[in-house]
């Protein structure tokens, strides 16, 4: 007994053609994480939303202050999302077919894998764009709008909690993931290396000397005042990060003019009593700008996760020369 | 005839590992071809490198006379089913079916949902409840609702039971005749090649030691049932000797003829069980003689 099959269509050869066929098919099979990333990047919209209703109210002055730790929570855990995409979404996407073999199937169907892949990609980063966008806004007009009340706190809007900067490390977290997954073809070992090479850039961005220095380079070109907030002569800026703490002297025009590595003393009298300290330094007048570790490293964040992305992209490149399958190249014509 | 599969000297490293030597064969439109070999002989291998999930080491492979296996012409014409894993596990037969339609232009979806009604497996059922031979069942389905001109089977018989082999043989069998597609399929389950196949391809130590036609290859293919001192009209450049059945008497078993003796009582036609056996067992590599 035998079921008749009949060919329905003509074979593709426009994207229009076989993309529309595509994506629901890829949205299918891919629909948990596509939910899952839903669900937590607007869980975070939702509850930031809630902030600045609440904020509008008469009382807004009280209310700012009684979710100030609720904003502070969720900037910080925002902060965070870019790891969580990297680990779970994008770690599982290539490794898992490639350790149970069932990219034998999808990697064999009419589209062609370099389609497949390719959408798979586009997709998940469409969505990424798509929700992060929504909710930096959220978050950077509660801090914008809400900073006088939280005490002139800007650096949230201006760095890590702005649309484009979440969009940007959510979607690097996806690929760093996902180009992982290609590399070690193995689900554990892929969180493991994802992980770790997560870790390595938040920490790269934090702590590294290198990174203090390539941040001194920005400082200097930095411009006079932030958020309103003039720096005149005299002005520091204060940068903390976990293991030290190091002064920007700046000129009137704010430019960093010095920056002096403190003794482990100084840096104790600098926090028991800053004024006495400073004026150690011959500083009369000062205001103080307050760079949060992980707030001030936007700029290597955007360097960093880069530099990362192209490695990995570089080493799943070269995983297919000679190796098992072939992804990205070109195949040989017989 | 054309040929759906053209291999040249293809070879295949992994690492220090030789998986393939040097494997030529053709593998004529239409036909149904047997890849036999014991367990890591190769086999699987050779199905990635027609299916373009590997490439070869050395070697060329074409499909239908000029297409590169994994370009997209090809992928559009041929269907593959891999022995583990076939389909996502975390989705149900439903949406295993629907990414398939998805992910092909050529897709019968009605047939597809119609031979698994008949097969009683649920739509609804998760992938990763289904048994191995449902599994097995979902993927070739899967892989005949796309119309494929080559179909690819890597073990597709080792987890069905008796019934469901016969049944797939014959539906197999019946698409060959409606629709002059070529399936190859690899497989250890000898007794029921005969059934289907017209080629067979016998592969040992990654080396193809025999490839062509079967009824061409039991033609000029005999036991010897004589005894040792009859043996030696075997050993005067009447044929080769392919396997030593009798290690005491030395009495040759299986041997190929360029021309088959007639009406000769020692000699009595062989099976495609026997022959397969005796490459499998005792050729050495290279001692196959590839037919074009």
């Amino acid at each position: 007994m035998t079921a008749t099959l009949t060919p329905t269509t003509a074979v593709p050869t426009t994207m229009t053609t076989w993309l529309p066929r595509l994506v629901p098919g890829i949205l299918r099979l891919h629909r948990t994480a596509l939910t899952s990333v839903a669900v937590i990047y607007l869980a975070f919209t939702a509850v930031a939303l809630t902030v600045v209703h609440q904020v509008g109210h008469p009382r807004a002055v009280i209310l700012a202050g009684q979710f100030n730790g609720t904003l502070y929570s969720v900037s910080t855990y925002v902060f965070y999302l870019p790891v969580l995409v990297a680990v779970f979404i994008g770690a599982p996407m290539f490794a898992r077919p490639l350790e149970t073999g069932t990219f034998r199937f999808a990697w064999t169907q009419g589209v062609g894998r370099r389609r497949l892949v390719a959408t798979t990609l586009i997709v998940f980063v469409f969505e990424l764009t798509v929700l992060s966008i929504p909710l930096g806004i959220v978050l950077s007009r509660l801090w914008f709008d809400l900073s006088p009340q939280f005490g002139g706190v800007w650096v949230n809007h201006h760095f890590f909690t702005n649309p484009w900067m979440l969009a940007y490390s959510s979607v690097i977290g996806l690929l760093v993931g996902a180009l992982l997954g290609v590399v070690f073809r193995r689900v554990l070992t892929t969180l493991a290396a994802t992980t770790a090479m997560m870790i390595a850039i938040y920490l790269w961005a934090t702590m590294v000397r290198f990174f203090q220095e390539t941040l001194l380079w920005f400082a200097q070109r930095m411009p006079s005042s932030y958020a309103g907030v003039p720096l005149r002569n005299g002005n520091y800026l204060a940068h903390y990060d976990y293991s030290s703490v190091n002064l920007y002297f700046t000129d009137r025009f704010g430019h960093v003019l010095s920056y002096p590595t403190l003794s482990q003393s100084q840096k104790l009298a600098l926090n028991q009593d800053n004024a006495s300290e400073l004026r150690r330094y011959g500083l009369h007048v000062w205001q103080g700008s307050l760079f949060h570790a992980q707030f001030h490293g936007f700029l290597m964040m955007w360097i960093g996760f880069g530099v990362v992305t192209v490695i990995a992209l570089v080493v799943a490149i070269f995983a297919f020369i000679g190796g098992n399958d072939r992804l990205l190249l070109r195949r040989r014509r017989p | 005839m054309t040929s759906a599969v053209q291999l040249e000297a293809v070879s295949r490293r992994f690492r220090r590992r030789t998986a393939l030597r040097s494997v030529t064969a053709t593998i004529p439109s239409g036909s149904v071809t047997a890849l036999v070999g014991s367990n890591g002989a190769g086999k699987t291998t050779l199905l990635n490198l027609v299916t373009g999930l590997l490439t070869p080491s050395t070697g060329a492979i074409s499909l239908f006379d000029h297409l590169a296996p994994g370009s997209l012409e090809a992928l559009g014409r041929v269907a593959y089913v891999a022995q583990d894993g076939p389909v996502s596990t975390s989705r149900t037969v439903g949406d295993a079916v629907h990414i398939a339609r998805a992910f092909n232009m050529l897709f019968d979806f009605d047939a597809a949902v119609v031979r698994l009604q008949r097969l009683d497996i649920d739509l609804k059922q998760r992938v990763s409840k289904l048994s191995g031979g449902q599994r097995a069942q979902l993927a070739i389905t899967l892989a005949l609702a796309r119309a494929p001109e080559l179909l690819v089977l890597d073990e597709p018989l080792s987890s069905l039971d008796p019934i469901a082999r016969r049944d797939l043989l014959g539906e197999l069998m019946g698409h060959c005749a409606e629709s002059d597609m070529t399936i190859i399929f690899s497989s250890h389950v000898i007794a029921e090649l005969e059934k289907i196949a017209s080629h067979l391809v016998l592969i040992k130590d990654g080396e193809a030691v025999v490839a062509g036609e079967i009824d061409e290859l039991l033609e000029h293919h005999r036991i010897f049932t004589g005894t040792a001192t009859e043996a030696g009209l075997v050993h005067d450049g009447h044929g080769s000797v392919i396997s030593q059945a009798h290690p005491l008497t030395l009495a040759p078993r299986v041997i190929r003829f360029a021309v088959p003796p007639t009406g000769n009582a020692l000699f009595a036609p062989v099976t495609l069980e026997d022959l397969a056996y005796a490459y499998l067992e005792h050729a050495p590599s290279g001692s196959g003689e590839l037919s074009k």
